[in-house]
């Protein structure tokens, strides 16, 4: 009997006005923005290829271990598509130096910075917005509709027990919902497969399908929030404005005031003092080290723009070299002292951010919405654990750098740390023919570097995706729960006169 | 007659359940608003204050010598309004830091207690509140204003007495704002008195004057809504489906088109990014130095060494070389700075048939925040650049022992004293201090915005007129 309860409902609510303008209106939306988007990835994905390429290229070039810098690029993410998140914030590409630890930091130079002008709206954002408000038209009325129409009685004269006709309408109200957020994955499936400079990999459907399902338990708690001021109002117009304040509420004043509250209750310091600690440190850092940029400026190094990101020096002479190999001795182990205390400044005051963030998103949980946000961001890996698990990839492969460098150079030791290890007399010869010293430098062969350590970052697993979004989960579906469980009790007890 | 049918419709609204909530809901948004306002503004104008403190004592300090005086970075901030309350314009999340000597400016950049790892960065200003909420609240006392009367039958009775439609319309309209006009006159009242009771703002003309006038346009933003709402709710049989419409309506107007900032501006007007700006410069001063190779500042304009009467270096070709130099990398930055700005102009006048976006556009010039104090600001900063390399310049020619060469190279101009070593009397320094627009020239610049903003409501006022004249009563 229940699945003729369904049906009805089913073909009732799919030929309904608000139904298809909600999901007509959702979907060119979606087809209206995705190019954008698409073109966007693009865009950022050619430089990518080619700088990878690139890299590899200059790395077989590199004649000092001093001129090993290596940049460490990211692939941008193509599920950052459906949930933004804070891959905007990740660094494109990360230079990887003795002199600084890699750490998560705002960049202004990276877009427009009077962009911040426009809230930012994205796919995921819109069909939030859009499904959601859709579930409330279809939900406020389920029940006080029927109530006003007086067909309520004529179906429950019938002998079905209420909780049938109750689970009955909103399967058949979830299947229209599911329908219309099925066309608009759809549509972004078929622009994305069409594509062909697009590949999308087995895990990343798995992702797709998961987030699919996160947007359906969103729905579905929307809709129950109609159906719960249906059934405790007995008058359509007013169950809508509850529904619809219900609405703004979670969607646009929680999000907003939730990360205004956390900011008043874990407040963070002034960027300025954390950039005047960095920059004091710095100071300090390079009074120690003058001897060696005495060396530098008064010209006695030849360098030439390095493929490398950095310079190489040209073979020394024995005196300078003798000199230098000191400098480096001294300055090399101080550098990375400082770069780790540098560091930990900077990392304290992120986790401070970071404290305040995680507050704000356990306020926002009262929100589905906010629930829907931080499950596709999970699950896309644009949350901010996403982001931190690759900074600290990051800051491991230069742990490694670091030490392949101490290891080949003899912490340092070793002349081939800043000039090809040639002998003093093949250096003194060397120098002898002066006008040649240039084409000289090109036949000095490369260092070895078969075993160099490699970057080689692998994104979060779904099943650890899954993991993380657990509880986050498990709090949706119980206020999925929650609502059914109270708005049947509601609707078995109403009068339906 | 006209009095009464406004005092009923307005009795009848103030009573209903929708406006008591959403009347709730605006004064308690306003009050969070202030208090939070309150807090965040107090711990920004600290640091305002800290930071222009220690730019003034290091500023003293190198008064001690008109060379360092010339090569200083100083850092000028953006200061927090109190108006801010009002409508924040973004402002904490647009740049605040502006670092530059006399010779070049360096890429504005955001350094303030705003949590970048955050991913909202909508402010809880009064215009946010106003927009959402108050937009909605419109649409939610209208959509059945008049096919509510007809579905209860009574508006056959109305207009069966000796009442024109255009009165009943006009009635319907005053009424719901006069009743809108409620929540927002006593939720800023509530603000302003936190606002001044906390000491954040002393109460001026100039405040008194925004406020009127913030009031004044968020009545023609809210009318725009509710003439909205009495035109879908007269060409609708059905209150429901009426509302239905004036949603989707609304989630356009309010949310998606202002959202779709970033997106227009990309489409519309592409700019280069920054590191391709960074390759450009490159580009021209390697073209300099290969210029000044060939000799085109004349003998030696490369060489460099602490003797000046050394036979291997030309003072004047450096320094020729040199101001190329700045004057290339200069130019490619306002260039940019330009292309920058015209970016989120264009894409900010395009969306104008929001009226969303030209209430935030009209309250951002009501209080001075947003992207265009952020213009006149780094105007300002600029005109304060040509003042210090003025102020320099005269300085320095009062000195006998410098030659009088002023270009950026820190290092060889001290060998070659080609710029005074003397101290400068601090107080003649010139000191940036940011110039608000006063009202008047703030309003003139919103006078498209405010014009078109009234059009709108023109247009839904005919558009209601018609649609009730014509409405079949049964």
């Amino acid at each position: 009997m229940i699945w003729d309860i369904v049906k009805k409902e089913f073909l009732l609510n799919i030929t309904t006005f608000k139904y298809v303008v909600g999901t007509c209106m959702c979907t060119v939306l979606v087809m209206i923005l995705l190019p954008v988007l698409i073109s966007d990835y693009q865009k950022r994905l050619e430089p990518y290829h080619y700088n990878v390429a690139h890299n590899e290229a200059e790395l077989h070039q590199v004649k000092c271990y001093w001129s090993l810098k290596p940049i460490v690029h990211r692939l941008p993410s193509l599920m950052a598509l459906f949930s933004r998140g804070l891959e905007r914030k990740m660094p494109d590409s990360v230079q990887i130096e003795l002199s600084h630890v890699p750490v998560l930091q705002s960049d202004a130079k990276r877009e427009n910075p009077y962009l911040a002008v426009f809230p930012s709206l994205d796919i995921s954002k819109i069909m939030e917005v859009m499904i959601s408000l859709l579930a409330l038209l279809m939900a406020y009325d389920v029940i006080s509709g029927e109530r006003e129409q007086e067909t309520l009685k004529l179906i429950l004269a019938n002998g079905i027990p209420r909780s049938q006709v109750y689970l009955g309408k909103y399967l058949a109200g979830m299947m229209t919902l599911a329908i219309s957020m099925l066309i608009t994955f759809c549509v972004i499936m078929i622009v994305l497969l069409l594509n062909p400079k697009i590949a999308i990999a087995a895990s990343d459907w798995l992702r797709i399908g998961l987030m699919f399902l996160a947007y359906l338990l969103f729905i579905s708690s929307m809709y129950n929030v109609g159906m719960f001021f249906s059934c405790l109002i007995r008058k359509s117009s007013v169950s809508l404005m509850f529904s619809v304040l219900c609405w703004v509420i979670l969607l646009f004043v929680v999000p907003v005031f939730s990360q205004y509250l956390a900011s008043f209750l874990v407040p963070v310091g002034s960027r300025e003092e954390i950039d005047a600690n960095v920059r004091a440190l710095e100071a300090e850092r390079d009074e120690g080290q003058k001897s060696l940029s005495g060396v530098l400026k008064t010209g006695n190094l030849w360098g030439g723009p390095d493929s490398f990101g950095g310079f190489c020096y040209d073979l020394c002479e024995p005196g300078p070299t003798k000199y230098l190999n000191e400098c480096f001795i001294h300055n090399e182990p101080r550098l990375l002292k400082y770069a780790n205390d540098i560091w930990e400044i900077k990392s304290n005051y992120n986790k401070t951010l970071s404290k305040q963030r995680k507050l704000a998103e356990s306020i926002a949980k009262l929100s589905p919405a906010c629930l829907l946000e931080t499950l596709t961001n999970t699950w896309a890996n644009t949350d901010y654990g996403s982001c931190a698990r690759y900074i600290n990839a990051v800051k491991d492969y230069r742990g490694r750098v670091v030490d392949y460098i101490k290891m080949r150079t003899d912490n340092f030791h070793r002349i081939s740390y800043f000039t090809p290890g040639q002998s003093d007399e093949e250096r003194v010869e060397y120098y002898s023919t002066m006008e040649g010293r240039k084409k000289h430098f090109d036949m000095i062969a490369p260092l070895v570097l078969g075993d160099f350590p490699r970057f080689d970052y692998h994104v979060r697993p779904v099943t650890e995706g899954i993991k993380l979004a657990l509880s986050d989960l498990t709090v949706l579906i119980l206020i999925n729960l929650l609502l059914l469980v109270v708005s049947l009790s509601l609707f078995l007890r109403c009068d339906i006169r | 007659m006209l009095n009464a049918i406004i005092r009923r419709e307005i009795t009848e609204h103030i009573v209903s359940l929708r406006f008591i909530l959403s009347f709730v809901l605006v004064v308690i948004l306003f009050t969070a608003s202030s208090l939070l306002f309150v807090y965040h503004y107090r711990l920004s104008e600290r640091d305002f204050w800290h930071n222009a403190n220690a730019n003034r004592s290091v500023l003293f300090d190198k008064s001690k010598e008109l060379l360092g005086l010339t090569f200083h970075q100083q850092q000028l901030w953006k200061r927090p309004l109190p108006l801010m309350f009002i409508s924040e314009g973004f402002d904490s999340t647009l740049p605040n830091k502006y670092e530059l000597n006399m010779f070049e400016m360096e890429y504005p950049s955001v350094s303030s207690r705003v949590n970048y790892l955050s991913s909202y960065s909508r402010p809880l200003d009064l215009v946010f509140i106003v927009s959402v909420i108050l937009s909605l609240t419109a649409i939610m006392l209208t959509h059945d204003s008049i096919s509510g009367e007809r579905e209860g039958g009574t508006l056959r009775l109305m207009l069966s007495g000796p009442l024109s439609r255009y009165h009943i319309l006009l009635g319907k309209y005053l009424s719901s704002l006069i009743t809108l006009a409620i929540p927002m006159t006593f939720g800023l009242l509530v603000s302003m008195g936190i606002v001044v009771v906390s000491q954040t703002l002393s109460i001026g003309m100039r405040e008194m004057a925004v406020t009127a006038c913030f009031l004044l346009i968020s009545v023609l933003y809210v009318s725009m809504f509710v003439l909205l709402g009495i035109s879908v709710s007269s060409t609708m049989k059905r209150s429901t489906n009426s509302m239905v419409i004036l949603l989707i309506v609304w989630v356009a107007l309010v949310i998606v088109v202002p959202g779709l900032g970033r997106i227009v501006s990309n489409v519309l007007y592409k700019i280069p990014s920054y590191t391709e700006i960074a390759k450009q410069s490159e580009a021209v001063s390697k073209d300099i130095w290969n210029q000044a190779h060939a000799g085109k500042f004349g003998e030696n304009a490369i060489a460099a060494s602490p003797n000046r009467d050394s036979p291997y270096v030309n003072p004047e070709a450096h320094m020729k070389r040199h101001q190329a130099n700045t004057n290339a990398s200069t130019h490619i930055f306002a260039d940019y700075h330009n292309q920058m700005v015209s970016q989120v102009y264009r894409a900010r006048n395009v969306l104008r048939f929001s009226p969303t976006v030209l209430f935030q556009r009209i309250s951002e010039s009501l209080t001075g925040t947003g992207i265009r104090r952020s213009m006149s600001l780094f105007e300002q900063i600029r005109n304060y650049q040509t003042q210090l390399k003025d102020f320099i310049r005269l300085q320095d020619a009062e000195d006998a022992d410098s030659f009088h060469e002023i270009y950026d190279n820190d290092k060889v101009t001290r060998w070659w004293k080609s710029i005074s070593i003397k101290p400068v009397a601090f107080d003649s320094i010139p000191k940036f201090q940011e110039q608000q627009l006063n009202l008047g020239a703030s309003l003139r610049l919103a006078i498209w915005d405010i014009g078109l903003l009234v059009l709108f409501n023109l247009v839904f006022f005919a558009a209601s007129l018609m649609f009730f004249l014509e409405h079949d009563v049964r």
